[in-house]
């Protein structure tokens, strides 16, 4: 069953502590939030004109918060909580944190 | 959409190559050889009079999920002065979704030009929200410093004649 961006984004805010990044545009919104330990920021972008997620934007919206797809469902189905997906991005983060050479 | 491709020579044979431009940038007006004749590199209708001298290198599957590269100046008011690879894919509900793996954006839309301007703006707020970070978090510096030599807004590119 696809998830609905509207529930996506009411997840992420009132059980994992997501905050809108605002000034942006009116159909996404950008979440953002630092876990204990992590070294960055997780970024996603919640698209707001879609009905319901398809598995490729569920998958480019997992790999922004850098979990793989099960954990994501788990996060959603809310089997994984808050200290869950703060632990389990400090521990194996995925994808790994990108390194920049300047 | 002013923006370029490129492809390789391989990927060019045979004409292939105008196909994929025109499938890949609906607005493509056509492409030419690099001096090297190792690239081939498209350019918008809008662009089509001016030999480009910017492009972004590409792949394509025609059906499947395919590479390509952004490059050159976009109508989002920002030059993308340094190729970014993105992959392009379509979901199933038949929307496209244009997105990277290095700074996990991606845009979409219901054309391939749609999902590529989202993809930019994205790009271009994320590139804020790094702008952010970097004040209160050190570790976001390189990336920062990256994105500033990829993303240039128009008024200060070299590029800002192309408009």
């Amino acid at each position: 069953m696809p998830y609905k961006p509207e529930d996506v984004e009411s997840k992420l805010r009132q059980k994992f502590g997501f905050q809108s990044a605002s000034g942006h545009e009116k159909n996404h919104t950008w979440l953002v939030y630092q876990g204990e330990g992590w070294p960055r920021v997780v970024k996603t972008k919640i698209e707001h004109h879609v009905r319901a997620m398809g598995p490729g934007l569920e998958g480019k919206i997992t790999k922004q918060l850098r979990v793989r797809a099960p954990f994501f469902r788990e996060m959603m189905d809310c089997t994984k909580g808050a200290d869950q997906y703060t632990e389990q991005v400090a521990r194996d983060p995925f994808p790994p944190w990108e390194k920049f050479g300047v | 959409m002013v923006g370029y491709v490129i492809a390789d020579r391989a990927t060019a044979r045979s004409g292939a190559l105008a196909v994929h431009v025109a499938q890949t940038v609906p607005s493509a007006g056509g492409f030419s050889w690099s001096p090297d004749k190792q690239r081939a590199i498209g350019y918008s209708r809008s662009d089509a009079a001016r030999p480009s001298h910017v492009g972004g290198a590409a792949t394509s599957v025609v059906g499947s999920p395919f590479h390509m590269a952004i490059y050159g100046v976009q109508k989002c008011g920002w030059s993308v002065e340094h190729p970014i690879a993105v992959t392009v894919e379509r979901d199933e509900d038949g929307s496209y979704i244009v997105s990277d793996d290095r700074f996990l954006v991606y845009g979409v839309g219901d054309t391939q030009s749609e999902a590529i301007d989202d993809y930019l703006v994205s790009l271009v707020e994320y590139f804020d929200l790094i702008r952010g970070e970097v004040a209160t978090n050190p570790a976001a510096e390189t990336e920062y410093q990256y994105l500033r030599k990829v993303l240039v807004r128009l008024t200060d590119s070299p590029l800002s004649h192309a408009l």
